[in-house]
């Protein structure tokens, strides 16, 4: 609720959670699309689900798990899980009802299997994107910190190299410019953050 | 305000210190940009300091279950027609239970943000269920009758856009019934049922996402749960804004796109617009106001921010293409695919409505008068709808003054302008068919009414408090804390229960607030023969065939019998005529009417609702003086050319084909 607990650059979850969660997504997914095909696989056993299950699986493929999906893989700055939940919940019904309009529009017209396998394929693809992105998170991470250590290492030295080894003497003009910008600016954050209030309009 | 070791002394409006810990000048600095993006809304200390008291939720939850089961009761006690219990006075105790706890809980100042939505979430539910206990076993609202047909067709048929005579425009809006046919599919429930969790999760999301939009217009969580408080106290929200209407799916929708295009568009990025479109899309294809209504107000929204220039340029720019693209959506679909909707907003609805409005403006008819009818209300139902709109313009002015000062934000611009509309609302209801506006607008309209309130609610609750202090000196008692915060709130719970009730008596006429039990007389909503009658014509005489019926088992014949339905500017005549005349021919063949249905009831006793047996232009529509003619009915009976092809009780079922056909003279 205050500008200190803002932290829109960090994850929203562990790593550990996040990779869980699109796993469990996955497997919704893929349970969708074997239930939509009635069939578990390559195999020619036909999967019968029983109906609670279907009702929960249904309700989740509609409600739930297509929105989640999208959230957790391209918004994780959505911190609160109430925020979370409530996107996932907007997003997956605006998903499954232009799915079906776009389904009942063709030729083929609506039925349960276009419906369910699209639904399906749409958390399948967003929860492996999000599974990928989740375990190359920490390899780019690394990445980046060794490019960034090495681009300033660089840096030093060339700068070492151009003042040849004595320390360059800072503008005064520059140096002050900067102080009154970091005045200024800490004005701007004080103003409207610290108090925890909204700034005066008459102020 | 003072500064110590890296901590922060702030004061609430309440006059509260609190210390807050904060992090260096440079660490904020680089997150100045970040967080103005998503800036959150500033608790005050009480708001931060307060928990999430489970036991108010659970008192709240016990008043709410209490409130619903006195409403079972009514509504059976209603169904079995105990004419010694008072289900009049019950139904007022179940809904006060329900909202009167919540209102006082939820106004209050010490309140968690997380508890203040839990609680909104809960009140709109709880409502909800009041619809719900009220029609347990089916569907009996006349419109949802419409989207039933829809539904089931878009299950049978699995294409769009197939004919519904009950009304046209729906089939063109087919979100709902997609939506509903897409739950039914996937997990097998009834329509009935997939029909309760679509409406019950739009519910849902209506309130937690107006919630969050009051809270960023208003910056507080207080105004915001007041807002919120005035918008489920709107004529339409309690009974009809619960309805398996396509109304009660796009609101969510929209409301979605509003708090989403709000969340994120400083974030950038391609995933957000293409999030906000799709549920733009979900929009047009559901329903058409809330469509016109998001285009209007994203335009609004671009129009506030680009005079008053608070967000950056890519925002800006971000939020000029989404008011294009709703925009561009909403008509082409309106004009160029749902074809009999201009005819029937516009040319059908909308005209007559201003056209009468300006007539009872400039006095050339009369205005109509309210709460009069042959069913006149209990007394004191008038004085509670004046006294709602009475409160509402009283604190209209001081509201609208007091949110000048946040007008330089686009938001709360636009729910300024909202507010001010709301007398304009008004005016319609005095004319003959001003509910097309006043009805409609109101949902709408409320929403920027709440907020003003909101912000004169939290404003005045302030001052006083810091009118006690200053009187009084800081206390450290906190008994004294409580009773001074305590006023307030309940000084303004009581006030929006006042609006409340009045508006609930607005919105529903007395005798619908409870079910109907078998009726002795001309029916006012579908009953069991009635549909056992349609199921029996469904799959005896097949679909799609021409009937002629009265005004009620028109929905039944239209939905459970999937039957096309005779116009009837032309049907009252067939059977309003005492013999079978050359009227009565002529009118059958123009109709190309195969078959009429007959409920005997309409001769048994004048009806208790006052409206029309078959349309709006028959004699003594809306007054029913007597109960329809028996020979009327009888010339069906007696006509050489017909045959009676069903007969149970008082539904019977003729066949006309033979003189729609020219077979029989």
């Amino acid at each position: 609720m205050t500008l200190a607990s803002v932290r829109p650059t960090s994850k929203s979850m562990p790593s550990f959670s996040r990779r869980q969660l699109f796993f469990t997504l996955y497997v919704v997914g893929i349970a969708s699309v074997a239930t939509a095909n009635g069939y578990l696989g390559n195999t020619a056993v036909p999967l019968l689900v029983p109906h609670p299950v279907q009702v929960v699986q249904g309700l989740l493929m509609v409600f739930v798990v297509p929105g989640l999906s999208l959230v957790c893989v391209a918004f994780p700055e959505l911190q609160s899980w109430v925020e979370r939940l409530l996107a996932s919940v907007g997003i997956s019904i605006a998903v499954a009802t232009c799915a079906a309009v776009l389904i009942a529009a063709l030729p083929m017209g609506f039925s349960r299997q276009p419906l369910e396998e699209s639904l399906g394929w749409v958390a399948v693809t967003l929860s492996l994107g999000g599974l990928c992105s989740a375990r190359l998170a920490p390899a780019v991470e690394a990445l980046r910190a060794w490019a960034v250590r090495e681009f300033r290492g660089l840096a030093r030295k060339i700068s070492i190299g151009f003042t040849d080894g004595a320390p360059k003497r800072s503008n005064p003009a520059v140096s002050r410019k900067h102080k009154e910008s970091d005045v200024r600016r800490s004005h701007v954050v004080l103003r409207f953050s610290f108090d925890d209030k909204p700034a005066d309009p008459r102020a | 305000m003072t500064v110590r070791n890296g901590q922060l002394a702030s004061t609430n409006g309440h006059g509260t210190a609190t210390l807050l810990r904060t992090k260096p000048i440079v660490a904020a600095r680089l997150r100045t940009s970040a967080a103005a993006q998503q800036r959150s809304v500033p608790a005050t200390a009480e708001e931060s300091q307060a928990r999430f008291s489970y036991r108010w939720l659970a008192v709240i939850a016990s008043c709410s279950a209490a409130g619903l089961g006195v409403l079972a009761l009514a509504d059976e006690a209603g169904r079995r027609q105990m004419i010694f219990v008072p289900t009049y006075y019950m139904f007022w105790l179940g809904v006060l239970l329900i909202f009167v706890p919540v209102a006082a809980r939820v106004l209050a100042s010490d309140v968690n943000r997380q508890e203040r939505l839990t609680l909104v979430v809960f009140l709109g539910l709880a409502f909800y269920f009041v619809k719900v206990v009220g029609s347990p076993y089916d569907f009996t609202f006349v419109d949802e009758y419409v989207h039933v047909r829809n539904t089931n067709a878009l299950i049978s048929i699995r294409h769009l856009f197939t004919w519904n005579p009950l009304l046209a425009t729906a089939a063109y809006y087919p979100g709902l019934g997609a939506l509903t046919a897409g739950v039914v599919e996937l997990t097998g429930l009834s329509l009935f049922t997939a029909g309760l969790v679509v409406v019950g999760v739009g519910r849902v999301l209506v309130c937690a996402f107006f919630y969050l939009i009051f809270e960023k217009v208003t910056n507080s969580g207080r105004a915001a749960a007041a807002a919120s408080l005035i918008y489920m106290a709107n004529p339409m929200f309690l009974l009809w804004s619960s309805t398996f209407t396509y109304e009660n799916l796009a609101l969510p929708l929209g409301a979605f796109v509003v708090w989403w295009v709000g969340r994120t568009r400083n974030r950038g990025g391609f995933t957000s617009m293409a999030v906000a479109a799709g549920a733009i899309a979900a929009v047009t294809v559901t329903h058409h106001i809330v469509g016109f209504a998001l285009s209007l107000l994203l335009v609004a929204w671009w129009s506030a921010e680009h005079v008053g220039c608070r967000a950056t340029p890519a925002a800006r720019r971000r939020l000029g293409i989404l008011a294009i693209v709703a925009c561009c959506a909403t008509l082409t679909w309106f004009f160029l695919i749902a074809r009999p909707a201009p005819t029937y907003l516009i040319t059908n609805n909308f005209l007559p409505a201003l056209q009468d409005t300006f007539n009872v403006i400039l006095g050339h008819t009369a205005p109509r008068k309210l709460y009069h009818s042959a069913l006149a209300a209990p007394a004191w139902e008038p004085l509670a709808g004046f006294a709602a709109v009475l409160v509402l313009l009283a604190a209209l002015p001081p509201g609208l003054l007091q949110a000048r000062w946040s007008c330089r934000r686009a938001p709360a611009a636009i729910a300024t302008a909202l507010a001010i509309a709301f007398p304009l609302t008004l005016a319609p209801r005095l004319a003959s068919n001003g509910v097309a506006i006043s009805g409609r607008s109101s949902e709408f309209v409320y929403t920027g009414l709440g907020c003003v309130i909101g912000l004169l609610f939290t404003a005045a609750a302030s001052k006083w408090y810091a009118w006690r202090t200053n009187l009084e000196g800081e206390r450290a008692d906190s008994r004294h804390k409580w009773r001074d915060t305590f006023i307030p709130t309940a000084v303004a719970a009581l006030l929006m229960t006042v609006v409340f009730v009045g508006n609930v008596t607005v919105g529903t006429r007395w005798i619908e607030r409870v079910p109907e039990g078998p009726p002795r007389h001309y029916e006012r909503s579908v009953q069991p023969d009635a549909i056992a009658a349609s199921k029996w014509a469904l799959h005896h005489l097949g679909s799609n065939r021409m009937f002629g019926a009265d005004a009620i088992d028109s929905w039944a014949l239209g939905t459970y019998g999937n039957q096309d339905l005779a116009d009837a500017r032309w049907l009252w005549p067939v059977f309003f005529a005492e013999s079978m005349n050359s009227d009565v021919v002529k009118n059958i063949k123009r109709l190309k009417l195969r078959y009429v249905l007959v409920n005997w009831r309409m001769t048994h006793a004048a009806p208790e609702v006052p409206d029309y047996y078959l349309d709006p232009i028959e004699p003594e529509a809306h007054q029913f003086l007597h109960s329809f003619p028996a020979a009327a009915l009888e010339k069906f009976a007696l006509d050489p050319c017909t045959s009676l092809v069903y007969d149970a009780g008082p539904i019977q079922i003729y066949d006309v084909s033979k003189i729609e056909s020219g077979a029989c003279q």
